[in-house]
């Protein structure tokens, strides 16, 4: 570097003093002081997402509970008491827009007793071997492909289906195949 | 509490908080309790920084109005992110960083203007010099400043860092984050234009 440089360089971008109106000028823009880092910010927000996650849940059980709930009730609380599969598919296309692929004639180890909407979901229940049994259908999340069956706890299967999630609660572990026979032959 | 800052205890910012070195008792008790929201504390670290936060502004943008604008947001983000540093760094490293990065901020919002005439009008206005030499004087310094201006920003910064605040290769490439061979690169490079574009200064 030529020698006269350095010296011009230091004079004409020597520090200067700020003027005062700077301090005015922040004070009237000031946010109040940061006491923590943005990591504790961003645990905060971690927090109320799962929280949110969890009252979310409480607020709306999954369906395996509802149709365990539903199971617990037996027949009470049923708005729709039909034996006719028929009319009950017709009344559940009516109040929820399920369609629910009913036999239109189930075996006699079969017995409906009726349906109930609750929101966007509908409780079909009836009797499989004589002991109690219910289908719940709700629409399944947009763009849900087709899932098989899972057996959710010992008496609880669901699965997806041209776009409806059904949940089948059974008495009995061993009546879950039986209570099968409310929609698919032997 | 009432804070003192560096230059009114009698000490320069530079000579408290030399670049790299542990920050003494004083601006720790500083720095932390403004951490805790204590505005005292943050005005005491506003006048300890203000001239430098403010020069490297003026220097890079080559404009008093943007460099208000710069100083301000920077002074701004101290506030908001002090919680962030952490005692075991540099303060002035990490407040350059925040200089540095409001100055690319602002660059990148496209203001760009390096005024002429301020130097010219405070020349002609002074009453101690004679005014012919005062004025060749300051339109050498505003001929410097013009040129520096008209840097690419990579160049333009590490000039500002180093002849604004003096400090050496291996500081800037702290504050930039890039290497000390990176920074002697972009500063060869700098002095070469400079030395042609300032050349009837000889």
């Amino acid at each position: 570097m030529n020698p006269w440089l350095e010296p011009e360089l230091q004079r004409g971008l020597r520090e200067v003093t700020a003027p005062a109106e700077l301090w005015d000028r922040i004070r009237a823009a000031r946010v109040p002081p940061s006491r923590g880092s943005h990591r504790g910010l961003i645990w905060a927000l971690a927090v109320a997402v799962v929280l949110a996650a969890v009252a979310l849940s409480l607020v709306r059980p999954p369906d395996e509970r509802f149709a365990l709930q539903a199971l617990a009730n037996g027949s009470q609380g049923i708005g729709f008491h039909c034996q006719n599969p028929a009319q009950l598919r017709a009344w559940v296309r009516a109040n929820t827009g399920l369609d629910v692929p009913l036999r239109p004639v189930p075996p006699s180890s079969i017995q409906l007793i009726g349906a109930r909407n609750v929101g966007a979901r509908v409780e079909i229940a009836y009797q499989a071997g004589g002991r109690d049994a219910v289908l719940l259908v709700s629409k399944a999340d947009a763009g849900r492909s087709n899932l098989p069956h899972s057996r959710v706890a010992g008496n609880v299967s669901s699965w997806v289906t041209d776009g409806q999630r059904y949940t089948l609660a059974a008495s009995d572990p061993a009546d879950l195949q039986l209570a099968c026979k409310l929609c698919h032959l032997d | 509490m009432l804070w003192k800052s560096g230059k009114d205890t009698g000490r320069s910012a530079v000579q408290t908080n030399g670049f790299g070195m542990v920050l003494d008792a004083h601006d720790r008790d500083v720095i932390e309790a403004c951490q805790r929201g204590d505005a005292d504390a943050f005005r005491a670290l506003f006048e300890t920084y203000k001239d430098r936060v403010y020069s490297i502004a003026l220097r890079y943008s080559g404009n008093p109005a943007v460099a208000m604008d710069i100083a301000q947001d920077t002074f701004l983000k101290l506030l908001s992110r002090i919680g962030e540093f952490r005692a075991e760094s540099s303060f002035d490293s990490w407040l350059y960083r925040l200089v540095v990065n409001s100055c690319i901020d602002d660059q990148r919002r496209g203001r760009r203007m390096t005024p002429f005439l301020d130097g010219l009008l405070d020349a002609v206005c002074a009453p101690a010099e004679s005014v012919l030499h005062r004025l060749m004087r300051t339109e050498t310094e505003q001929r410097v400043q013009d040129v520096v201006a008209r840097l690419a920003p990579e160049h333009r910064m590490v000039i500002v860092l180093r002849y604004t605040e003096g400090l050496a290769y291996d500081e800037i490439a702290k504050i930039l984050g890039c290497s000390a061979g990176t920074v002697a690169s972009r500063l060869n490079r700098a002095h070469k234009i400079l030395e042609r574009r300032l050349s009837w200064c000889r």
